[in-house]
């Protein structure tokens, strides 16, 4: 598959989550490889009654802090983000202006995992309702400076400025689903056919 | 921070020494006076050799030894270069005279193709293969032999870095000599020569022999591949920048002409390194380990795309990558690379290789240390490498034809 941990991933990820503990007792997974998404504040799709100050992600393995990169943005593109990224042993959260007005909000982030693998991904959340609106936001970006080198300003350039294209950062792995949720999933599929004595649960595991 | 981006070559070809070896002179340091391959002599060798048993297409198998600046730095690199740390064993004015009168008329010598005088096995001295003799002087040599004031405001103490393991092993010397030549029968001899011959002077504290890559990285490139596979060289002073960069300007005579040289030796963990996919090793660095290619570029030589982004928005070079993090913030900050790897095999089970980073520049106040303080604080590669020696010496002025390295100095 693609670097992007697409809706089903996380999905399925979700579901890894709350069978996790049981999974434990049942069966020992391997250890999971490269980090993988496993949840954020917003939750990816959520609708809020008011933006929030910090966006944080969550991992199901340990970050290396190496080539970390996170920025929220605007309908427009606009950086929203107001602080560098703190990577935390299986997080990484940012600070955002929490005067932006209601709209779309799209966080892209890149980190890599213990295991020397680096995956990058995005998701939205909506601002249903603000106190802000459009004009009283300063100019988004200001602040912004993900970056701790000399370049710091460059880091974040606004939008706008011309993307090249995206680098596949698993390429050696092949395509298929990302092997971060693979084992995760099979043992649940595993764990759902024990539990329902469904001989079709080879359905499951592609 | 794009207004003040220095003006770099992305073809190393002063130090990497890539066109040297495909024998390409004509494209070399129009602005560099002395040691410039053009006035490299093509002459065979004196003697039985029109040898050249690297098998590499090197023609200038000798290099000036006299000439306003000392060779070995804008001289193309040598293959195999040895750095020998030393102390005065008894650190006087005299002595300090005495063991550079001896090192110029040695070098004098076997960097022609001559054997030392009493050399005892004069058939070694006759393919110098590029053989260059250079000499440093540490503060210690101004320090002990009482003549701290006439120590020149270029030749900084480099100080500590939060990242550096430093081992009293590789430490500060009185003296530094660096030898080079394509040929290491003819490297070995001449280390052998110049050390035997300081021998009741000096003593030899360590010896570091590196050595680098006879191919260019790949076809055209200007730079070779270190021991992490990287093409490494590729940022270096251009023609128009190299003597602001390099050499010293003021100062006494034996000073203007010279430079400074800052030799870290840095160990490579590799088994560690082997863990990251390829991706992550080129967000890491900065560029694609294939091509050299800064990530979003395609070729060795395009500019660094700094400013770019991906489709997602996320800087391409990321804000701790080496290049962007070590990439001069301004003219002054630049440096002159020229390393060589080292592999001593294992140790306590695991590689012993890595890096002899040299580099030379003016004044490592404004270049070196800040740069390398900029890396200490957020270089992503910083976990797979740590500094554990470290020197620096101003490198004299070239001593004239009858004349001696740091002449007027201690005499
Ligand atoms: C084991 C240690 C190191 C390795 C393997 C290494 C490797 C590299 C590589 C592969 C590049 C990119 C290609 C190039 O421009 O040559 C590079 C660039 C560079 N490195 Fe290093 N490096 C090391 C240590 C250092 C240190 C200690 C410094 C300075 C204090 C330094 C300064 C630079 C600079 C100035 C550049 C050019 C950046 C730019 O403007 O694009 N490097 N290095
Ligand atoms: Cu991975």
């Amino acid at each position: 598959m693609s670097t992007r941990p697409g809706p089903r991933r996380l999905a399925s990820l979700a579901v890894a989550l709350l069978i996790a503990p049981v999974l434990a007792l049942v069966a020992p997974s391997p250890a999971l490889g490269h980090s993988s998404q496993i949840g954020s504040s917003p939750d990816a799709g959520a609708v809020l009654d008011a933006p929030p100050e910090s966006v944080v992600v969550e991992f199901d393995s340990a970050l290396l802090d190496v080539g970390t990169a996170i920025v929220v943005r605007d309908a427009n593109g606009a950086s929203i983000t107001t602080s560098a990224p703190l990577v935390e042993r299986t997080s990484i959260s940012v600070e955002v202006d929490p005067r932006v007005p209601a709209g779309e909000y799209t966080v892209a982030y890149r980190v890599a995992s213990v295991d020397g693998h680096t995956i990058e991904s995005s998701f939205t959340y909506t601002v249903a309702r603000s106190d802000h609106s459009a004009e009283a936001v300063p100019s988004a970006g200001v602040a912004a400076s993900p970056a701790r080198s000399d370049h710091s300003a460059e880091a974040v350039p606004p939008a706008g400025v011309a993307a090249s294209p995206a680098r596949s950062d698993h390429s050696a792995e092949g395509s298929g689903s990302g092997p971060g949720w693979l084992p995760v999933a099979a043992a649940v599929g595993v764990l759902v056919a024990l539990t329902l004595g469904v001989a079709g649960a080879i359905a499951l595991r592609r | 921070m794009t207004d003040s981006r220095p003006t770099l070559t992305r073809r190393g070809m002063l130090a990497a020494g890539g066109a040297a070896i495909l024998g390409a002179a004509g494209g070399y340091a129009v602005g560099v006076r002395q040691n410039t391959p053009a006035e490299i002599s093509t002459a065979p060798p004196p003697g039985p050799a029109e040898v050249m048993p690297t098998g590499q297409a090197r023609v200038p198998a000798i290099v000036p030894f006299h000439g306003s600046h000392q060779a070995g730095v804008s001289s193309p690199s040598a293959l195999h270069q040895t750095f020998i740390g030393l102390d005065l064993l008894e650190a006087t004015p005299d002595n300090a005279d005495a063991a550079l009168r001896l090192v110029s008329d040695d070098a004098a010598r076997l960097t022609q193709g001559q054997p030392a005088l009493g050399d005892t096995e004069p058939e070694l001295a006759v393919n110098p293969a590029g053989l260059t003799v250079t000499v440093g002087l540490g503060r210690p040599l101004f320090e002990r032999a009482g003549r701290s004031g006439q120590i020149p405001p270029e030749l900084a103490d480099i100080p500590p870095f939060s990242t550096d393991r430093l081992e009293d092993r590789w430490s500060q010397t009185d003296l530094l000599l660096q030898v080079g030549s394509d040929d290491p029968l003819t490297l070995a001899h001449s280390v052998r020569m110049l050390t035997k011959d300081l021998s009741t002077l000096t003593r030899v504290v360590w010896t570091q022999p590196g050595f680098r890559s006879p191919a260019p990285a790949s076809p055209g490139s200007g730079a070779t591949r270190n021991l992490m596979g990287q093409v490494d060289g590729i940022v270096n002073p251009e023609q128009e920048t190299f003597d602001s960069t390099v050499w010293i300007a003021d100062g006494p005579p034996w000073a203007r002409g010279g430079t400074v040289v800052v030799l870290r030796r840095i160990r490579m963990h590799m088994d560690e390194w082997d863990i990251l996919d390829r991706a992550t090793q080129e967000t890491v660095i900065g560029r694609e380990v294939a091509t050299g290619a800064p990530l979003g570029g395609e070729h060795e030589t395009d500019p660094v795309p700094f400013d770019a982004v991906d489709d997602l928005g996320l800087p391409v070079i990321p804000h701790d990558a080496h290049i962007r993090v070590a990439h001069a913030a301004s003219n002054e900050e630049m440096i002159l690379r020229r390393p060589y790897s080292y592999d001593n095999g294992m140790l306590n089970g695991t590689n012993d290789v890595g890096l002899l980073f040299a580099a030379y520049m003016r004044d490592p106040r404004v270049s070196f240390i800040p740069m390398q303080a900029r890396i200490a604080e957020s270089d992503a590669f910083n976990r797979w490498n740590t500094t554990i020696g470290s020197s620096t010496y101003v490198i004299p002025a070239g001593a004239g034809e009858g004349g001696y390295v740091g002449a007027g100095l201690f005499a």
